[in-house]
């Protein structure tokens, strides 16, 4: 039989990449590709952030809200948040916002 | 002329120039007095008997027979007669005592009504003079021929015959001005019984006529009714009775008196509605009811039946059962092995639904009492249905999936914004969700969509349903798709750049907490895909990771569709397949026969997914393996083949997903599942919220409390919320109080 392929339509979902790590947020045990309690939509209007001094994941809604009420620290091992920040971190899974690899804001 | 009683001095101007002298009155004596009086009574016959001429002899004459008390045609000419002749008299005897008055002026102004004898005014002493001695005479039955006369006159005057409206006013008219039946100023003995019957308390008018006009009246109307209920059918029935209440309205306004008019009615109605509502609303009401050409004669019965004591009352309770009997109806459609019954329930309830809605504007005027019950029936007919919600996805999803339906689209939005209202009623509105956001995802991903106008278009329609909240997710999921379109454009435009030779793919990228068949794709997206649709997928995985650094994509083959073309001996043919039967396919590229384990060794695909596919390539219409043994199940050992002979008169086929019975069955369960257990977690999170707000709470008020709060998502059982608190108790987020024991503390 000779078939050859014309064209695929295919569905995807995408995560957080989370290098292997657990992708519930420690503070409100929602997913992370899920929204923060206080936003409706995930995306890239409420992601995961990471530290440098752990290696677990949290909303970064969540874990504002917790620095303002004074406790910056990772709730599942309590080690300090020291917030991985700032451009291009060598390597593919900094969660910089690279202002010009943003998609498109979603229609409404 | 006249001659006054008493002499006056006035000496007259004759002798002009004689000093006038003023003599005081002279006093009357007996003898004066006598004469005085005779003259006076001489003066009132005279008076009176100008106009006795008035009345022809003849006709007096003939009426003999009719006063005489035997029969004579007291609804006819003969009784008109009659009534002529005592009208005639009273306006003579009337307009008389008038001018006695004036003659009587002095008498009447100073002697008369006043304290201590109160002594009556010649006027009234007239009328009763007239009242006893002419109306209620002894010796001639005047009152009771009086009686007849008119009350058979009336009697034919309903019955069709043209009478005298003005001559029974000026008879009418006598009876209302002779003031009271039984007033006796004098003392005088006036008759009590006359020709044998009592002459009853009130006024001459309520006893000489209107008593015995209301008791004609209600006999009337009750053989009417009795003879007309069972022959005419309802709609004819009510058009005569307010015909005739019409009728007996205008009788009050021209001759009878006005204070008789509410009675009247009364009787009437008593008697044409009343009595027979249950008869009538039994036989009637249904056809009025669901036939618009009728909506007049509804409304006819709705404004007959107002006045009537507990008319609407009952008539609401007929409708109620009427809309009850329609809901059993439209129950009975749905049963265990109808098959898609969602499009034929839905039509009826939407039919009924909008067959209330006209009856309350055009024939109920929109009473509230009325609009409240009818909706209430309504929304009954959806809770009798336990899987209403589904059924109205279902037809919801009909309606807005590419050629299902062959209306037009005008029509299609129109039904939909109704449908949408009926939605309201529904209690299981998180189920509802469920299905609809199962519905949309398979339309969107499987490019079933009518129109997007029109999805957008329903989303609006659901906003007021469940608030934005409801909605916003399907907004986001049509937002995904749109994003899509235009990543797959720029994926186009970075691959011709690049000048990769890659086969056509489009990527329908989704946030998986708003779809949920992303849910369950973790566990299919392990499946080895031949090398051009490899390296397509790869290529946008990076073309993705470079947009979208802090992301990971998994493929969803179970979702994806497509194109092949395949030369067969017989012809070339264009196949549209699933990603499974794609990757299936291709490994018959190089072999022309493999086992089912091969084969499932080599794509990596699950099983029952890959049983599937086999069944969907060798087994259906669309025959492009041969499967030996050619049984329906595929099992280890069997084997699959190139079908070399295959042929089809199309050019492009397409070879769709059998979507066997039990897999329906199986997916609309585990949807169910779902919904159960979201229930659940909402419930604890509701409960858990009120306490910690109230901090203490009795355990029917927590449940009451719970239950209203969950009520715009669901109806819970109060067995669902004890459940959830014993839940909570074990799971230490509540305690039961120390003390009393349905008390609940909330545990920090």
């Amino acid at each position: 039989m000779k078939v050859r392929v014309k064209s695929v339509t295919m569905a995807a979902v995408w995560h957080w990449d989370t290098a292997g790590a657990d992708d519930t947020c420690g503070f409100c045990h929602d997913r992370l590709d899920a929204p923060c309690p206080s936003c409706h939509h995930p995306g890239d209007a409420c992601p995961p952030t990471r530290s440098h001094e752990c290696p677990h994941l949290h909303h970064e809604h969540c874990m504002a809200k917790s620095t303002r009420l004074g406790n910056a620290i990772c709730p599942l091992c309590r080690k300090d948040w020291i917030m991985v920040d700032g451009p291009a971190a060598p390597g593919d899974d900094s969660f910089a916002e690279n202002a010009e690899n943003q998609a498109p804001p979603i229609q409404e | 002329m006249y001659s006054s009683g008493s002499s006056s001095s006035a000496e007259g101007s004759a002798g002009a120039h004689r000093r006038v002298k003023i003599r005081p009155v002279r006093k009357a004596n007996d003898s004066e007095h006598d004469a005085s009086m005779d003259v006076v009574l001489r003066a009132m016959d005279v008076i009176y008997r100008p106009d006795a001429s008035s009345l022809s002899f003849e006709e007096i004459y003939r009426l003999r027979p009719l006063v005489g008390g035997g029969a004579g045609d007291y609804g006819g000419d003969q009784g008109r007669v009659f009534l002529r002749a005592v009208a005639g008299l009273w306006e003579h005897f009337a307009t008389s005592l008038k001018l006695m008055g004036d003659v009587l002026m002095y008498m009447d102004k100073n002697h008369c009504r006043r304290p201590p004898k109160n002594l009556p005014s010649s006027w009234e002493l007239g009328l009763l003079v007239f009242r006893d001695h002419v109306l209620r005479s002894t010796a001639v039955p005047v009152r009771a021929t009086l009686r007849a006369c008119l009350l058979d006159q009336i009697a034919a005057e309903r019955n069709g015959d043209v009478i005298d409206p003005s001559l029974m006013r000026r008879v009418l008219t006598m009876l209302v001005d002779l003031g009271h039946s039984t007033a006796d100023p004098l003392g005088v003995k006036h008759p009590t019984h006359i020709f044998g019957e009592t002459v009853p308390q009130g006024s001459v008018y309520q006893a000489d006529f209107e008593a015995a006009f209301l008791a004609a009246t209600t006999d009337f109307y009750k053989a009417e009714a009795q003879r007309l209920v069972p022959s005419l059918d309802v709609a004819t029935y009510l058009a005569q009775c307010e015909t005739r209440l019409q009728e007996e309205e205008r009788r009050v306004q021209q001759y009878v008196h006005v204070s008789t008019l509410r009675m009247l009615l009364q009787r009437a109605r008593e008697q044409l509605l009343s009595e027979h509502v249950a008869t009538l609303l039994q036989t009637g009401l249904a056809p009025l009811l669901f036939t618009p050409v009728h909506d007049p004669d509804l409304n006819r019965l709705f404004r007959l039946l107002d006045p009537v004591p507990d008319g609407h009352s009952t008539l609401l309770d007929a409708i109620a059962a009427e809309l009850a009997a329609r809901g059993q109806a439209i129950h009975a459609l749905v049963t265990d092995d109808a098959r898609d019954p969602a499009v034929p329930w839905m039509d009826a309830v939407l039919a009924l639904d909008r067959r209330v809605t006209r009856v309350l504007t055009a024939c109920f005027a929109g009473k509230p009492e009325f609009e409240k019950r009818m909706q209430t029936a309504l929304a009954g007919v959806t809770h009798a249905q336990p899987k209403a919600a589904e059924l109205m996805a279902q037809f919801l999803d009909v309606h807005l999936r590419r050629g299902a339906v062959k209306k037009g689209e005008d029509e299609i939005e129109a039904v939909l914004k109704d449908a949408v209202k009926v939605l309201h009623f529904l209690h299981d509105k998180d189920t509802f969700e469920r299905f609809y956001n199962q519905h949309l995802a398979r339309r969107l991903l499987r490019k079933q969509s009518a129109s997007e106008e029109l999805e957008k278009a329903v989303i609006a329609d659901l906003r007021t349903l469940g608030g934005s909240q409801f909605t916003t997710r399907f907004e986001k999921m049509l937002g995904d798709m749109s994003v899509s379109r235009d990543l797959a454009a720029q994926f186009k435009d970075a691959c011709r750049a690049t000048e990769a030779r890659l086969v056509d793919l489009s990527v329908n990228v989704l946030t998986s907490s708003l779809w949920p068949v992303a849910a369950e794709g973790a566990d299919k997206a392990a499946c080895v895909y031949p090398a051009p649709a490899q390296a397509a997928l790869t290529a946008f995985e990076q073309f993705y990771a470079k947009r979208h650094p802090k992301r990971v994509l998994t493929w969803l083959p179970h979702l994806g569709t497509a194109e092949l073309k395949a030369n067969f001996p017989r012809g070339g043919k264009e196949l549209s397949v699933t990603t499974f039967a794609m990757v299936v396919l291709m490994l018959f590229n190089d072999r022309d026969a493999l086992r089912y384990e091969d084969i499932r060794a080599e794509t990596n695909i699950p099983e029952p997914e890959l049983k599937r596919t086999l069944q969907s390539l060798s087994l259906g219409k669309v025959k492009v393996l041969v499967k030996s043994p050619p049984t329906k199940e595929v099992a280890e050992g069997h084997q699959f083949s190139y079908n070399g002979d295959f042929k089809d008169a199309k050019y492009k086929i397409k070879v769709s997903a059998i979507a066997a019975r039990a897999d329906v069955d199986a997916e609309r369960a585990q949807t169910l599942q779902k919904v159960e257990e979201e229930r659940a977690q909402i419930t604890d999170a509701t409960v858990v919220r009120i306490m910690k707000a109230r901090k203490t709470m009795a355990h029917n008020e927590l449940v009451t409390e719970t239950v209203r709060q969950l009520a715009a998502r669901f109806m819970a059982s109060p067995a669902l919320v004890k459940k959830r608190i014993e839940s909570l108790i074990e799971r230490e987020f509540l305690e039961r109080a120390a003390g009393a024991h349905s008390v609940y503390n909330y545990l920090a």
